[in-house]
């Protein structure tokens, strides 16, 4: 702190955060699929989701996979000094098996209401600040679960779901 | 062995915005510590009113007058941050004192990296009596608080050499 400040400046900030109230960080054991993981795990209708693999998903009623698709660049700026922003997008998708005769109505009403509640549940965690963040400025971040719709469905009753979830954050370099 | 005004940049380059810096004294007179401005803007440039005046005669005959320049900066998107000691003395002056001497009273520093002596002894000019003013205290909801700066070089202008530590402070020379 400058030793010239005469009080009432910002000490009660990290140094570097921008001033805002919020405390999030990547901290020490940065590994963003398994915090992922943890995450959907969270859901309190999660049971359709046990166990969730990564890049697979077994084709039997209560199977998911959670699908990485990738790190994309959105923006990238450099302040006046040198210093570089850049604002990124994780993006996954979630396949989720569920039970769906061919014809019948009230199982996909169920399914499709599961799919629909998973996607308010992330909107709202992401709005609360309970969603995992991956950047310099987690208050900033914005996680979506959304499209969710079914992918494919046969004859002997499964039906496979897909959502797709993005994350995005700021780095600071 | 190049002159201050001469570039030290790589013949052909272009020169990297970040090798022009303005800085502002957070420390004394006496003693000055150089913050520099500009964390967070991407963009930014000093303008030069000469006070530029052109005339046509009656033989047709066309004269111009300039004078100095007034030179000022304007930096949007400064977002504050704890431990960016130029923009937390702007604040304190500005927001918390609303100290227009204070503000008007200033001591800038604006160094040119790229021209003298890369690193050690860059040309450098001094406006001791500059004005720096907060222009709004705000920001959209969730996003961060923003303080847009408006700076007006003044003062009795000196010229010299900066250097620049390997730890990034910055020391100013006045040429002899």
């Amino acid at each position: 702190m400058s030793a010239n400040l005469d009080g009432g400046t910002f000490d009660d900030y990290t140094a570097g955060d921008s001033v805002d109230g919020g405390g999030f960080g990547p901290g020490p054991d940065y590994e963003p699929l398994e915090r992922m993981r943890q995450f959907i795990a969270a859901y309190p209708h999660a049971e359709a989701l046990q166990p969730l693999s990564i890049d697979y998903a077994d084709r039997v009623p209560g199977g998911a996979g959670l699908f990485p698709g990738g790190l994309v660049e959105v923006r990238r700026a450099t302040d006046l000094l040198g210093s570089v922003t850049v604002e990124s997008q994780y993006n996954f998708a979630l396949y989720t098996v569920m039970t769906k005769a061919p014809g019948e109505d009230a199982g996909a009403t169920l399914n499709a209401e599961w799919q629909m509640a998973f996607q308010e549940w992330v909107q709202e965690q992401s709005a609360r600040h309970l969603a995992p963040t991956f950047g310099d400025e987690p208050r900033t971040e914005r996680m979506t679960a959304q499209n969710g719709t079914i992918f494919s469905a046969d004859e002997e009753g499964v039906a496979v779901y897909v959502i797709q979830i993005s994350a995005s954050f700021k780095r600071f370099y | 062995m190049p002159t201050n005004q001469t570039f030290n940049t790589p013949e052909g380059q272009t020169i990297a915005r970040e090798l022009l810096l303005l800085c502002l004294n957070t420390g004394t007179s006496s003693a000055p510590v150089w913050s520099a401005i500009g964390k967070r803007v991407e963009d930014s440039s000093a303008e030069y009113d000469w006070g530029e005046n052109t005339s046509q005669d009656i033989l047709g005959n066309t004269h111009s007058t300039m004078k100095k320049p007034v030179i000022t900066e304007s930096f949007d998107g400064v977002t504050l941050s704890q431990g960016d000691a130029a923009y937390e003395k702007i604040w304190t002056e500005g927001i918390k004192n609303q100290d227009p001497q204070a503000l008007s009273n200033l001591d800038l520093l604006l160094v040119h990296l790229y021209a003298g002596t890369a690193n050690t002894a860059a040309f450098a000019e001094r406006y001791p009596s500059s004005m720096v003013r907060p222009t709004s205290l705000g920001g959209e909801g969730g996003g961060n608080i923003e303080m847009p700066l408006e700076a007006t070089f003044g003062g009795q202008r000196t010229t010299g050499t900066a250097a620049k530590g390997t730890d990034g402070a910055i020391t100013f020379t006045a040429a002899a």
